[in-house]
């Protein structure tokens, strides 16, 4: 057990150091969004001279449309701490295609919900536990990246990493987010 | 001092090792030359792979190149070496088991069972933990490595079954080697590998290991010979499994037993081998979850263990097999998720994963609309905070704290529409590389890129300060 610990602290320090690499990209995702986002070219370009335009960069489009580029710089950082794994490959697969599409969120959240509301509808079949069992399965799989591809036995490894892949790069970036509050409020500075 | 650790065992590791087994001397001088030999094909390629880390992936690439130069020496020796080969490595694990202590000169595995362990608590130890596993395995073809040096994940696992398993080995150092995939991947690369061969790795107890070393080192002479011909088309395979590093269990380890098992079901997926299996036993019948097993007269197919008074056909082994590895992994996961051990029951259990993986997900769109709403008020001086160093994970942070940290100051606002494009740029950049060492160049251009633009950009008190107070 403390192996196993151990093991995952090391893990998150990787992950924290590969994910910084790419939070330099949220970094910079950030900055750019200041100064444009795929929906304002036209409007900032529009409005380059006008000092109105300081206005539209707290606009609550601009700041979804910033969070969405930035949850996207995530997924790099996500996608590039963790290579070689069957998820990795996948939601990198997701992002490429992402590219040249609306960067919307594809998290499927509500999956578990829904899946469980049609299985009360369901007729219960004989085998009760496994149909529970296989439910959730659909659903984990529904959760993980590029997981309808994977058996059950592959799918919790899969989890596993996934799960630790997320820690990190929810630490990193919550770490990030205290920062620069701190920074704001000027606590540090 | 991560990297002295490193470099005095990738120094041990080239030396001649001590006569403490049985093994002839020849041995030992012909692996030191095919070291000698091989070690500067290899270690460009690998810093290619490596430069990310500046330095200590330097250290581990040349530690990684030689125990690859190690692990490909066991093929070239003839057909005969090759079983004392084998029979000299696993002595030297019986050696080890034995002591229950690492003593970094007494062999290759010490060696790199020390730096597993010197390095466990260190975070970015992933490379030497890679490299205990790919030291019992074959030839690796070079291609190899930078995707085994890639995964975090393959070190995790080689990780846990090297600290696992500071005791003996058995013969399966003979002819595979750690793939760089995931538990899965070796799973079916084992199915796949069938024809390569099958070994044998029953666990032993902490008493007996030292004697059924001995046994098994014997028996493997002749079970060599049945596998030399696998072995050849084992080698053609890009990536194998070693069944060496799972194997290799202590004698109070539930879980490895486990692992070993799963190994040990893995390759054997044939009916056959597995009736064989039965077949002998089935006259042994033990308590599955007991930690002290009797030893095993190790064959040349896996075993898998019967329950007292359970079927022991091939459907219901291989069935039980697979449930072993179900649960195993299902432990697994407890550990990660928190809150989870006083639940028993796969369902609630799965339900618990599924929630936690759901709230993860949740907590990174939150942080990442958190940090759309950071509002920068900065006056930068741009030769404070361009970070040179590309290759230093902390200098990104370093300069956006020294960007933010300045007070704001007025710039004039110039659009530049190449901006929105960076996002497709660096998506695209990650398509065309494996390498992991690829990204920082081209983020560090982008860095200093964007920030330029990024300093023109913003503007002095214009700049509404409404954000978000979101609690975490």
């Amino acid at each position: 057990m403390i192996m196993s610990q151990a093991m995952h602290a090391c893990k998150q320090a990787q992950f924290w150091v590969h994910f910084l690499l790419a939070v330099d990209i949220s970094i910079t995702l950030i900055s750019l969004s200041f100064s444009s986002s795929s929906s304002l070219n036209m409007e900032l370009e529009k409005n380059k001279h006008d000092s109105n335009k300081a206005r539209d960069l707290n606009d609550s489009r601009t700041v979804i449309e910033r969070g969405r580029r930035i949850k996207i710089a995530a997924e790099i950082g996500l996608v590039a701490s963790s290579k070689g794994r069957q998820w990795s490959r996948a939601l990198h697969r997701r992002l490429l295609r992402k590219k040249g599409r609306d960067y919307s969120n594809k998290n499927g959240c509500n999956n578990y919900h829904m899946i469980k509301s049609e299985g009360k509808e369901d007729h219960e079949e004989g085998g009760d536990e496994v149909v529970e069992i296989e439910r959730r399965v659909k659903v984990l799989q529904s959760l993980v990246p590029g997981g309808e591809a994977m058996e059950m036995e592959s799918l919790f490894e899969e989890t596993a990493d996934y799960i630790e892949a997320l820690e990190g790069q929810v630490s990193a970036m919550r770490a990030l987010a205290t920062f620069l509050d701190g920074l704001e409020k000027k606590w540090i500075m | 001092m991560e990297k002295d650790t490193f470099f005095s065992i990738s120094n041990k590791l080239e030396f001649p090792l001590p006569p403490s087994s049985s093994s002839s001397p020849m041995n030992h001088h012909h692996h030191q030359q095919q070291h000698q030999h091989q070690h500067q094909h290899l270690p460009e390629f690998l810093h290619v792979n490596w430069t990310h880390s500046g330095d200590q992936s330097a250290t581990n690439g040349h530690f990684e190149s030689a125990l690859s130069s190690l692990v490909s020496s066991p093929t070239a020796p003839p057909v005969a070496g090759e079983s004392v080969v084998i029979r000299e490595l696993i002595g030297r694990l019986g050696s080890i088991c034995n002591s229950g202590e690492i003593s970094p000169p007494s062999s290759h595995f010490t060696g790199n069972h020390s730096a597993a362990n010197s390095c466990y608590s260190t975070p970015l130890s992933s490379p030497p933990k890679l490299n205990l596993s790919m030291m019992a395995g074959n030839l690796i073809p070079p291609a190899s490595l930078p995707a085994f040096s890639g995964d975090p994940g393959f070190a995790e696992r080689a990780a846990r079954y090297s600290c696992f398993s500071g005791k003996s080995n058995y013969n399966q150092f003979s002819r595979v080697s750690l793939s760089s995939k995931s538990l899965k991947a070796m799973d079916s690369m084992l199915e796949g590998s069938q024809m390569a061969g099958k070994v044998s790795s029953p666990p032993t107890p902490m008493e007996t290991e030292f004697k059924t070393a001995q046994e098994v080192s014997s028996v493997s002479g002749e079970s060599n010979s049945r596998k030399r011909k696998s072995v050849m088309k084992g080698k053609a395979k890009e990536t194998t499994t070693t069944t060496s590093i799972v194997n290799v269990s202590k004698g109070g380890e539930e879980d490895e037993n486990v692992y070993a098992k799963r190994w040990k079901s893995a390759e054997d997926g044939k009916t056959k081998a597995e009736e064989n299996n039965s077949g002998e036993v089935s006259g042994q019948k033990q308590g599955k979850d007991s930690n002290a097993k009797p030893p095993e007269p190790p064959k040349d197919y896996i075993h898998v263990r019967a329950r007292r008074g359970q079927a022991t056909d091939s459907h219901s082994l291989a069935e039980r097999v697979r449930r072993e590895k179900i649960s195993k992994r299902m432990k697994f996961l407890q550990d990660l998720v928190p809150g989870c051990n006083k639940v028993t029951g796969k369902a609630v259990m799965l339900d618990e994963i599924i929630n936690y993986v759901q709230s993860l997900q949740r907590q990174v769109e939150f942080l990442s609309m958190k940090l759309a709403t950071v509002n920068p008020r900065l006056e930068f001086n741009m030769e404070n905070f361009i970070a040179k160093d590309t290759h230093s994970m902390v200098h990104p942070l370093e300069a956006a704290a020294a960007a933010a940290a300045a007070a704001a100051s007025a710039f004039p606002y110039s659009y530049q529409p190449q901006q929105g494009t960076t996002l497709e740029a660096l998506t695209m950049q990650m398509q065309p590389h494996d390498g992991f060492a690829d990204i920082p160049p081209q983020l560090g251009n982008f860095w200093e890129d964007d920030l330029q633009s990024v300093v023109q950009s913003f503007n002095n008190g214009s700049l509404p300060t409404s954000h978000m107070k979101i609690e975490l």
